[in-house]
């Protein structure tokens, strides 16, 4: 029964670590993985099986994935753009839950009142759809703000389950008689925190922690498909981008890669599929990097 | 001696660490006053609210109306797509949890973890390229509008934004189906309504269905969150003039100047907000009615 336990938790571990991995070895060392400039553009015109083609170019044994409307190699701009997107992910993930654990721990220790308020904060906070919120806050305040503008407004538009998930946790371990036990023997806070609530919190916050990661990257995505991403450097128009053109694309990033992408599907299908294929498989790999780790520690906490 | 030095150097502290707090307090306040003027700016907000208040019906009409407008239009799309999801996903989902190691029971899950795990744009553009490339040739009506100035209401419009939002709330409502019926299809009681001679379909109404229904009660309010959360990017897409899509055109318009269209765009967050509160605030008072576990809870 173990060993069909632990195969069960290795498997999706396996798999997933196996979709992650090229990922992140795009992300620390790009050049590796191709030695194409992203910001290299190709000639003006160019034969494809025989037939001349203009910028964009379809995919093929010069561009894997095509290239995008300036004529760049949509592969190695895919590459090049991992390092971004993925620290901006991960930015803001980690504020999520430095917020969300930091206004459970308060709600937990002072409660009363202050605890109250913060559980309608967290209530009305998971009540506006986060896309919305980081939309709404990086357009009032302009996206020319670059990352930390990002990093804010992606990070304190999901923090509440975080906090939902402290609170609820402690309330239920703190009806456990083995913490009652700890609080007889005269365990102080600290130590029943770090002994017991937290190792407690493990199994459920760690692939939590990693489906968060996977959310704000889809937001990522999401963001830039309505024309809002890093490093962008024109006001953003939305008739624009319904209409179909894309925005000017100053640096690789995949959010921005799928801006104005809304009727290429139809004409140069590469143009959104490359980038949405890469999210795709990013958060496949990271969800089953989560399955995996929640199976692994469930087991090994029981 | 030294218990006296040590709380004179306590006080000292104490007195040092209050004096620093005062002063970053009054630096920043002075800081955000004269830098930005939150205070004027909070004093114009409050000072617009309550002209708003006071003001008659027809100043109203420009954030009523355009409000009921694009609310009408998403809870159209949103209504369709919950009812769609609980259509498919509840039989899906008892099929599911009555043959979990069989061929189907997997395909089913796996179609639903899909749906949970493709991201919304990729679903609707999946959805996009097979109503422009196939349904239309086919049948000749034209159920996406591709074209932005065109805004005729045509409920036949609503069919691929209802497939798109329900491919989540699908997936939810498959799984919370089948978990409900694999715990209870070999729980004690099941095990006496069959020696009493129930078949498989009277046991599947009576005494799985049940359970079924109060773990889809459950599902619903995260189910319509994410439905919610998605309607800015499907709307867009699909050129639905509904409240996402009108957000959005007022964020990025710069629409949000003056009192009308800040009002606006708060009444249209706000009744997103609203509706999820509402619809979770039903499911879990329904719930508690429903079930006489928690309705005995709730009396203790």
């Amino acid at each position: 029964m173990n060993r069909m336990a632990r195969r069960q938790a290795w498997l999706p571990l396996g798999g997933g670590a196996a979709l992650v991995l090229p990922v992140l070895l795009a992300a620390l060392w790009p050049a590796l993985l191709t030695p194409i400039d992203p910001e290299q553009r190709g000639p003006a015109m160019q034969q494809i099986d025989g037939v001349w083609w203009a910028p964009p170019y379809p995919p093929s044994a010069a561009y894997w994935l095509g290239s995008d409307l300036a004529g760049r190699d949509q592969l190695s701009r895919l590459i090049h753009g991992a390092a971004p997107t993925l620290s901006l992910a991960l930015s803001a993930s980690a504020l999520r839950l430095v917020v969300g654990i930091a206004l459970g721990v308060v709600a937990v220790a002072l409660g009363g009142t202050i605890g109250h308020a913060i559980a309608a904060a967290a209530e009305a906070s998971a009540a506006l759809p986060p896309l919305l919120f980081a939309f709404l806050i990086i357009v009032t305040v302009g996206a020319h703000a670059g990352a930390p503008l990002f990093i804010v407004a992606l990070g304190l538009s999901g923090w509440a389950p975080w906090t939902h998930l402290v609170v609820s946790a402690v309330q239920r371990l703190a009806r456990e008689p083995y913490l009652e036990a700890a609080r007889a023997i005269g365990a102080t806070r600290w130590s029943l925190a770090r002994y017991y609530v937290t190792p407690a919190l493990a199994p459920s916050a760690i692939p939590a922690a990693a489906q968060e990661f996977a959310a704000v990257l889809l937001l990522i995505a999401e963001l830039g498909f309505l024309g809002v991403f890093l490093g962008i450097d024109t006001p953003l128009r939305l008739s624009d981008l319904l209409a179909g053109d894309q925005p000017n694309l100053p640096a690789p990033e995949w959010g921005g890669m799928l801006a104005g992408t809304r009727m290429a599907i139809f004409r140069q299908f590469w143009l959104p599929l490359a980038p949405a294929a890469i999210v795709l498989w990013t958060i496949l790999g990271i969800s089953l990097v989560a399955e995996g780790l929640r199976r692994r520690l469930t087991w090994v906490s029981h | 001696m030294r218990q006296r030095a040590v709380t004179i150097g306590r006080l000292l502290l104490g007195g040092i660490a209050r004096m620093l707090l005062i002063a970053s307090l009054v630096g920043a306040c002075s800081f955000l006053t004269i830098y930005r003027p939150v205070v004027r700016l909070m004093w114009e907000a409050l000072a617009g609210v309550l002209v708003l208040v006071g003001a008659p019906t027809t100043t109203l009409a420009p954030i009523v109306w355009p409000l009921l407008y694009a609310y009408g239009h998403s809870m159209l799309v949103i209504l369709g797509a919950l009812l769609l999801a609980v259509c498919v996903g509840v039989p899906a989902g008892v099929l599911a949890g009555l043959r979990p190691n069989h061929l189907i029971g997997s395909t089913i899950r796996l179609l639903g973890s899909a749906g949970t795990l493709v991201p919304t744009f990729m679903m609707a553009m999946a959805v996009l390229v097979f109503f422009v490339l196939v349904v239309l040739p086919a049948t000749g009506i034209r159920f996406v509008l591709l074209a932005t100035n065109e805004s005729a209401f045509d409920p036949r419009r609503m069919l691929p934004l209802v497939l798109t939002l329900a491919a989540r709330p699908v997936a939810h409502i498959i799984a919370a189906s089948a978990d409900a019926v694999a715990d209870v299809w070999h729980a004690p009681f099941m095990h006496v309504a069959r020696s009493r001679g129930l078949g498989p379909t009277a046991l599947i109404w009576r005494h799985a269905l049940p359970h079924v229904a109060l773990r889809v009660g459950a599902a619903l309010p995260p189910a319509l969150l994410f439905a919610i959360g998605s309607l800015p990017i499907v709307e867009f897409l699909f050129s639905w003039p509904g409240v996402g899509l009108e957000l959005l055109r007022h964020i990025v318009d710069g629409r949000t100047t003056g009192l009308t269209g800040t009002t606006l765009v708060a009444a249209l967050a706000t009744s997103l907000a609203a509706t999820y509160a509402a619809a979770a605030g039903l499911a879990d008072a329904l719930q508690r009615r429903i079930d006489p576990r928690l309705a005995t809870e709730v009396q203790r």
